[in-house]
């Protein structure tokens, strides 16, 4: 018997009936030429959220950003008129790297007015055009306006900075991001200054550890510490409050579990103590009327909504007043960088310091336990023991994601195919 | 009392010595402080910091504009201390 | 004599200062790896029941700009949170299931 409505056909799955209820193949998680047809159906064609306006905090700012999957190192730029803008991080000389620090394997970020590449001397602006060919007269023919850096689609939604390395992106930004999420505009993102950040590299495919994130039905059994031993209950059940799919996105809503409501016997003492936990600081921020976009189904006691932003982007806006992003970057069939960035309305006193603290130290405990599980998850695929898998009405958003990744990469090959 | 440059960077204050004739951050580097530098020929910005003390002279500047000079910004690359007691900021 | 770490009214707890005061969270994560159960238990024990004055004092104190002693002792309590997980929730240094899997805290705002 449900706690929550589900749709008139009884599912969430059979809400949606392109889905199917069958079994599904992970085999997109394991192969190394789906990897390859990946790379480009997904990673060079869709946009790609690589930062947020927070990483270009002035103008004059820059970062770079380290896309393996689509074979290539990005630069972002803040010129001097807050204009941000996009382009593969190469000198158009030799096609040296342009910008790194320390080593050209690792991301950087900072401050500049122009950009000089250290191994000729070539010089760019903030707007990626070339401003200094050094000995210019001993070039052939050469124009210096048509020099500039490769530039690649750029656009911010709601202070997200997202890319597009298509030629010519099928849709805007906006479109692509679609009804079901452009409402979460509404939250007030931009006051949300205080930041937490990790960095992991994971030993599983990108889409393995998605899945993780976008069903809590193993919550349960896997994060079973997450209550204290004498309110474990191993019959705990999950189920969501309401489900949505968009196109290529698909987002949850949950209820319940309101730590902050819970008496004092069920909660640990540092819970208890730093006035925090796995649904972060108990003491919500006075967000005012800023606050829209949230609990699309206007569920009761609502807690969070965790959206997924195809193909790798998951933002969770919390009731408390918080939110976090996580993107999942392939690095190889059977690994990637997993980045994390919690953001909080920046505390005034020690208190609110510590609620904080206390809230990324607990995203990092259980997601250890997320990562630890998935190495091994990712190795019992390899396997092959199995080629399909049953998924239930709690895991509908991962039957989703797969669909729509093997939608991608399938309409990319029929394109391909027809160009030829 | 040796001539001194007080170099604030990633919330930390250091105190260097000046010597010879090196730059800020030259002076910086040697120190072991970790702060941002790329094309060190005056050209690019990297390496900006705000004098809040003191002076400096810079060798060349190929990026900042008379306003940001006059707002006490620096090229720590090309500047070297021309006062004994010298503050800079990194990072704002 | 060593001077002091943390503010006077909390004496008792400079044993702990030097090994927890770390500024840090990736420095306070490899001296939580690096210490044996004992000395985890023996610093919680000491820590947690001072914990609400602790942070009763630091509130009185601008966040903004914080005296030495004072950070020191936030960040004692930052190292409190870390260690509470090991004993209150997985009796052990990592969490339970984190095999071979390491995830790295890369930005936080300071103090």
């Amino acid at each position: 018997m449900s706690t929550f409505p589900r749709p008139p056909e009884g599912s969430w799955t059979a809400h949606y009936p392109q889905l199917g209820t069958g079994r599904v193949s992970f085999e997109d998680s394991v192969s190394p030429e789906f990897y390859e047809l990946e790379r480009d159906a997904i990673f060079r064609r869709a946009w790609l959220n690589v930062g947020r306006v927070n990483d270009l905090p002035r103008n004059g700012t820059y970062f770079t950003k380290e896309l393996a999957a689509a074979r290539t190192s990005l630069l972002v730029t803040r010129d001097m008129d807050g204009e941000i803008r996009a382009f593969h991080n190469v000198c158009r000389h030799r096609g040296n790297k342009l910008v790194w620090s320390g080593t050209p394997r690792q991301e950087s970020c900072g401050a500049g007015r122009q950009f000089v590449c250290k191994y000729h001397g070539w010089r760019y602006g903030l707007d990626g055009g070339c401003t200094y060919v050094h000995q210019e007269d001993e070039f052939f023919g050469i124009d210096k306006a048509l020099l500039g850096l490769a530039a690649v689609h750029c656009d911010v939604w709601a202070g997200f900075i997202f890319v597009n390395l298509a030629p010519t992106p099928a849709q805007t930004l906006r479109e692509y991001l679609g009804p079901m999420v452009t409402p979460l505009e509404g939250f007030p993102f931009h006051l949300m200054t205080e930041r937490y950040s990790f960095c992991a590299e994971n030993a599983s495919n990108w889409k393995v550890f998605i899945d993780a994130f976008q069903e809590y039905y193993h919550v349960p059994p896997l994060h079973t510490h997450q209550l204290g031993p004498a309110f474990r209950n191993p019959e705990a059940t999950f189920e969501g409050a309401h489900y949505q799919l968009d196109g290529p996105h698909r987002m949850v809503s949950t209820s319940g579990t309101r730590k902050h409501t819970f008496p004092a016997e069920h909660l640990y003492p540092s819970e208890l103590l730093m006035r925090s936990g796995n649904t972060g600081p108990w003491d919500a921020p006075d967000l005012g009327q800023h606050v829209a976009g949230v609990n699309p189904a206007g569920v009761a006691q609502w807690g969070i909504d965790n959206y997924q932003i195809f193909p790798n982007l998951e933002i969770i806006v919390y009731e408390r007043g918080w939110y976090l992003s996580y993107r999942f970057w392939p690095t190889s069939r059977n690994t990637h960088v997993f980045e994390a960035d919690l953001w909080f309305v920046p505390a005034t006193t020690a208190r609110e310091r510590l609620a904080r603290e206390y809230a990324a130290v607990t995203v990092k405990e259980y997601a250890l336990q997320d990562a630890g599980t998935l190495d091994g998850t990712q190795m019992g695929l390899e396997a092959r023991a199995f080629t399909d898998f049953p998924l239930n009405d709690q895991e509908i958003l991962v039957r989703h994601f797969h669909k729509t990744v093997a939608d991608w990469v399938r309409e990319h090959q029929q394109a391909l195919a027809a160009a030829r | 009392m040796t001539p001194t440059v007080t170099i604030t960077a990633d919330g930390e204050t250091f105190d260097v010595p000046q010597r010879d004739s090196l730059t800020i951050l030259l002076l910086a580097r040697r120190a072991g402080l970790c702060v941002p530098s790329m094309c060190e020929l005056g050209n690019c910005g990297s390496c900006i910091a705000r004098v809040d003390e003191g002076s400096v002279e810079m060798h060349r500047n190929g990026v900042l504009t008379p306003e940001d000079v006059d707002a006490g910004w620096i090229l720590t690359c090309q500047a070297v201390p021309t006062t004994s007691t010298v503050s800079v900021v990194y990072g704002l | 004599m060593s001077a002091r770490l943390l503010p006077a009214e909390f004496a008792d707890l400079e044993p702990y200062a030097r090994t927890w005061c770390l500024p840090t969270e990736p420095e306070r994560w490899e001296r939580r790896l690096a210490s044996t159960m004992d000395e985890m238990h023996g610093f919680y024990d000491a820590c947690f029941p001072r914990a609400e004055a602790a942070i009763v004092y630091l509130d009185g104190v601008e966040l903004a700009a914080m005296p030495d002693d004072a950070t020191r002792l936030l960040e004692m309590l930052c190292s409190l949170a870390l260690v509470s997980y090991v004993v209150e929730v997985w009796q052990q240094s990592l969490p339970i299931d984190t095999g071979s899997a390491r995830i790295d805290r890369i930005s936080e705002p300071r103090p």
